[in-house]
């Protein structure tokens, strides 16, 4: 039994089922209240019928520096998934796949071209996940992750940065078929 | 951060101040002053001079600051000024400095410069930081007003005009005010954005005044709610631009969520399940069911509003609901889910039982529909928590008949024989049932059963499922908790041990034996598993008290700062408060105004609240005193800290462990495991504020006598003699007052300590009043040092007698720690009282040889000795019972635990898990220590 629902600061209280698994990070107080803060709609919960929080996503909207206005890798009006998690027993149900519609929707209304995220290339459930919403490669960051999740002898590992078209991105402008062959390194992803 | 000085300042004073070189900061300062005549510098003098260590100028900004206040200094207007100020006054200023000075003087700022918006702006977040809601909400009226074309000014000054009117902030009669003017305002954008015509341009500019974002709305139906009548509040339903079912429509349901959830609380049943049917069935623009609303609370809230105002006819009609839900197409499995589940809770909740209409078996359709669940969800790892409840709801032949008769069926029906997940369930719901009340079977033989399959899950020959494994060593663990002995306590410990071995990372694993390796005082070993979980950061507060709660009275050696693990434990903990709540209150609250978010505006400070006045916040303290002086380092100075004086006096301290990731297996009705397995009740108010009271005695008394090279005795003067006096009778005022509230939230250990402080406390008062006739009072002295002696029996009878040899002894004796650790704090308490007693009786005694006194009893001199004697005789046997522990080895405790365990039949030859009895042993012997 699940309920969608926006965050609210009391469900950090409740973080236990999520967080509590090795593969979600726990931030400070202050990231969690800064989603809250300014993007509230893309912060969302779902709860299960004890209340306990058994995923959650959280995102935002926002654009480069005016400053990088005219670099090739500037990023436009966009939404951007920070954090997607979900409890290991609620996995399988679609939960995920709930929350990041909803963060599209909110996306949708803040007029966003589209909505980006960074996963490792080696996590190809969540690749695979991302792929079947309709997101694709835009281009791979490489060394993004100072380790890498698979390979303890490697010092880092690339990330792939993917994008799904927005209602705004009629034209398809901002996404690519090809974005496996476009490399750039981090220094370039602000 | 230090605030630079303002433009115009030239560059030798600006370095001087930037390097921080105060005197000759100051020195030009004040020749700059002499030049210009700007009352600028004389402040910038005044922060200059505070920041050079001397008491003489210290507080001279706070000092500063009254003036300006007093005599309408000239700087007062000048916002440079009042940032160097606010700066400057930070570490010597008292709590309620801000809201009573600097607060004030930004507002009258603002109101003296209306049309410097930055400077506004700045002052505003200064006070929200600060917590200063009354200059805060002046600010952004000032704001308002004076620009009325820019909108969010209006939305800013109605979000703080409310959150004053609901703050302490405000005297109540204020609060009524602020609460209507709040209420106007937001009703007046109400109605300006109801009146604006559909193709009017002005709605999309920033200078319109009517309500247009969901965030507006919400603030709307949070004003209403709280200051509006019911008719105001109700008549938001119907709104054509506010109501929460065109919100809905919009693709935003939290309104909707709010306004029923007031609903509910009011009891207007009637409305709540026409709006929940009219959402549930909302169509989407494609004429397809939207779904948006099918959500667990809300079809709960469905069936709960059709039991109340349909009548008979509620199970038809919720039924009919539902089943169009079902049809919907392209149903996700997750809502399917969730109306799967709202038919069986419709059956239990509006089937009146004579008409749940027994089956020729014996059934009935409240089992029925159970089953026709189970049978369709077994496979979904969530399967037996949606189902709990309503097992709880089953009476006991009900009970018996699903788990002997109707789940076997449905079992031999689909072919789950071998299905691991099904006999998982299958046994679950045995397990649940087993601990109801109305449930005679024994948990012996189920615990036998569930051993017996989990060996055969593990055997080689079959392929290995996880998650079945990890489930069956945590019901047999369960099995083994409620039976409850300390043999099965280390059985179910090796047990999850061992499948911990073979599923690393699972967290229920993990979470469970650290608190069963906590109840056996195997601390060292729990440490670890501790760390494991990566508990850290946000979620601290929350469940750091499963593992640092009474820890110290346990193993204080494993938090000790000193090595470097417990010193990174304490820290971990300590941390998160430092710095969450560097400000008053948490400076996000600033981002809100810019993004206008005014849910979070609203939501955020009632949750630092309770972070501030959170019971794990003052155990963190509590904890760490109490190591640091068990440890034998100097005293923690529990009076400067501000986690003492914030939380001693505070009526009502948040209290919240997040038990969520532990397994819910138990029926509603018996206490859940990680209760059972806690060394006594959770955190209360009550209790923290005993803890920090007895940390408080400790440092009033305390001469720092372990800090190298510095011996200085607390109480070494008359005037020390006093404030000591004065402070322990507001402690012991605090505590009696504590203690006087009957509740069950103390140990029987901790209760006797508490009172043990409380009587000594009243006897060092009666002892230092040199007003009262030793006839009087002397009986008094006699009888309270009885009490006392009787307290410390009382907590030597706790002890563990050395009746057993081997695993017995230790296992008995490990559990017992606490209480040890205790009688321990207890002995101390008495000790440092008496030896007082003894000194103020000393002293008593050389005025009365000088100028003349009353006479001491021989007999109560005595009587306070042999007090110290027992004090000290429960101190050794303590003492005792940990030694006790010394003469092990991990040889010879493994021997004892191997046959204790053989023999009493917790474990046979071939078990698993038998190879980790040695692990076991070591973990125990790892812990124990002085």
């Amino acid at each position: 039994m699940a309920s969608f629902r926006r965050f609210r600061p009391d469900d950090i209280n409740r973080f236990a089922k999520c967080n509590l698994d090795p593969l979600t990070e726990t931030y400070d107080l202050d990231f969690y209240l800064q989603y809250h803060a300014k993007w509230p709609s893309l912060f969302q919960v779902c709860q299960d019928q004890r209340g306990n929080i058994i995923g959650y996503i959280m995102g935002k909207v926002e654009s480069s520096p005016d400053a990088y206005k005219f670099s090739e890798h500037y990023l436009p009006w966009h939404g951007h998934i920070t954090a997607l998690t979900v409890a290991p027993e609620a996995r399988k149900m679609g939960i995920g796949k709930m929350l990041t519609e909803q963060l599209e929707t909110a996306a949708d209304e803040q007029d966003a071209w589209f909505v980006d995220l960074f996963v490792r290339r080696s996590n190809e459930r969540a690749i695979r996940f991302y792929k079947n919403m309709g997101y694709s490669v835009y281009r791979v960051v490489k060394d993004y992750y100072g380790d890498h999740a698979t390979d303890p002898t490697r010092s880092g590992e690339d990330a792939y940065d993917m994008r799904k078209p927005m209602r705004r991105d009629k034209d398809h402008r901002h996404i690519r078929d090809d974005g496996e062959e476009h490399e750039v390194y981090p220094e370039d992803v602000w | 951060m230090k605030p630079s000085l303002k433009d115009g300042v030239d560059v030798q004073l600006q370095t001087a101040f930037a390097n921080g070189n105060w005197p000759l900061a100051a020195r030009l300062a004040e020749s700059r002053l002499r030049m210009t005549k700007d009352p600028y510098y004389e402040i910038v003098q005044v922060c200059a001079q505070c920041q050079v260590d001397e008491p003489s100028t210290k507080f001279a900004a706070v000092a500063a600051v009254s003036r300006l206040l007093r005599d309408k200094h000239p700087a007062a207007g000048d916002f440079n000024a009042l940032n160097l100020l606010e700066w400057a006054s930070k570490s010597t200023a008292s709590p309620t400095f801000f809201e009573e000075s600097i607060g004030p003087l930004r507002a009258q700022a603002v109101k003296g410069r209306p049309k410097d918006k930055h400077a506004a702006s700045q002052s505003l977040e200064s006070c929200l930081t600060h917590w200063d809601l009354r200059s805060a909400q002046q600010i952004a009226a000032v704001l308002d007003r004076s620009y009325p074309d820019e909108r969010r000014y209006l939305f800013w000054n109605i979000a703080l005009t409310y959150l004053l009117s609901t703050s302490d902030q405000a005297e109540q009669q204020q609060k009524r005010l602020y609460g209507t003017l709040a209420l106007k305002q937001i009703q007046k954008a109400a109605q300006v954005a109801e009146q604006v015509k559909p193709d009017d341009r002005s709605v999309s500019s920033g200078s319109y005044r009517g309500i247009r974002t969901a965030e507006e709305k919400w603030l709307l139906y949070q004003i209403v709610e709280t200051h509006g009548s019911e008719a105001e509040y109700e008549a938001l339903a119907y709104s054509q631009k506010f109501g929460p079912l065109n919100q809905l429509r919009q693709g935003d349901k939290t309104l909707f969520a709010k306004y029923t959830q007031k609903l509910a609380a009011d009891g207007n049943w009637a409305r709540i399940y026409s709006l929940c049917e009219d959402a549930l069935l909302m169509k989407t623009e494609n004429g397809t069911l939207g779904l948006l609303a099918c959500d667990h609370d809300t079809l709960e809230l469905l069936v709960t509003a059709a039991g109340h105002a349909c009548g008979s006819d509620a199970r038809k009609k919720v039924g009919e609901i539902l089943s169009t839900l079902l049809s919907a197409p392209g149903l996700s499995s997750i809502h399917r889910r969730n109306i799967l589940l709202a038919r069986v809770n419709a059956t239990f909740t509006l089937l009146p039982k004579h008409e749940a209409t027994p089956t020729s078996d014996g059934s009935n359709k409240y089992l029925l529909d159970l089953c026709g669940y189970i049978r369709d969800q077994w496979n979904n790892p969530s399967c037996f928590e949606d189902i709990s409840r309503f097992l709880d709801l089953l009476d006991h032949d009900s009970l018996r008949l699903l788990v002997h008769e109707l789940l076997p069926k449905v079992q031999d029906e689909k072919e789950l024989h071998k299905a691991g997940q099904w006999r998982v369930l299958l046994l679950k719901v045995e397990y649940l049932a087993s601990t109801t009340r109305r449930w005679e079977n024994g948990l012996g033989k189920l615990r036998s059963r569930i051993i017996d399959f989990y060996e055969e899950a593990n055997a080689s020959s079959s392929p290995r499922n996880p998650t079945v494994s990890t489930d069956l060593a945590l019901l047999a663990a369960f099995c083994d908790i409620r039976l409850g002995t300390s043999e099965h306590l280390l059985h179910a410990t090796l047990l999850l041990e061992h499948q911990l071995s073979l599923d690393t990372s699972q967290t229920q694993l993990c979470l469970m034996l650290m608190q069963l390796h906590l109840a056996l005082g195997s601390v060292k070993r729990a440490r670890e598993l501790w760390d494991g979980l990566a508990v850290k950061r946000s979620t601290i507060d929350v469940l750091a008290p499963l593992f640092y709660d009474r820890l110290s009275t346990v193993a204080p050696k494993m938090l000790s700062p000193i090595d470097d693990m417990g010193w990174k434990l304490m820290d971990t903990f300590v941390h998160h408060y430092e710095q969450s709540l560097k400000t008053p209150m948490h400076r996000r609250l600033v981002d809100t105004l810019y993004s206008e978010a005014y849910s979070s505006m609203i939501e955020i400070p009632c949750f630092v609240r309770k972070l501030r006045w959170s019971t794990t916040r003052a155990i963190s303290l509590v904890e760490e005193s109490r190591v640091g002086r068990l440890n034998g380092l100097a005293q923690h100075d529990v009076f400067s800290d501000c986690r003492f004086n914030e939380l001693v006096d505070t009526a009502s301290l948040h209290s919240k462990i997040d038990y969520g990731a532990f397994p819910a297996w138990d029926s509603q009705e018996a206490i859940p495991i990680h209760v059972l397995l806690r060394y006594g009740p959770s955190p209360s108010a009550r209790r923290v504020q005993c803890g920090l009271i007895t940390e408080a005695f400790h440092d009033l008394w305390s001469d720092n006598s372990t800090t190298p090279g510095y011996k200085v005795p607390r109480l070494s003067t008359q005037g020390d003699c006093a404030f000591a006096a004065e402070t322990l009778g507001q402690l012991s005022n605090t505590l009696d007052k504590l203690l006087l509230a009957q509740q069950d939230d103390l140990t029987p250990a901790e209760a006797t300590c508490y009172e043990l402080l409380s009587g000594v406390c009243l006897l060092i008062e009666l002892c230092s009043n040199d007003q009262q006739a030793p006839g009087v009072i002397d009986p008094v002295i006699s009888q309270l040092l009885d009490a006392v002696v009787a307290g410390l029996a009382g907590l030597g009878a706790c002890l563990p007698k050395a009746q057993d040899e081997g695993i017995e002894h230790v296992a008995a004796t490990m559990r017992s720690m606490h209480t040890i650790g205790m009688c321990r704090e207890a002995a101390s308490i008495v000790q440092i009282a008496m030896k007082l007693l003894n000194d103020l009786r000393g002293q008593e005694k050389e005025q009365a040889n000088v100028f003349g006194g009353r006479n001491q009893s021989k007999a109560l001199s005595a009587k306070i000795e042999s007090v110290q004697q027992s004090a000290g005789t429960a101190a050794t046997e303590a003492q005792d019972c940990i030694a006790s522990l010394g003469g092990y080895t991990v040889d010879h405790l493994q021997s004892h635990m191997d046959a204790w365990l053989l023999r009493t039949g917790c474990m046979d030859e071939k078990s698993s898990y038998k190879g980790q009895v040695r692990a076991v042993a070591r973990h125990l012997l790892a812990s124990v220590g002085p």
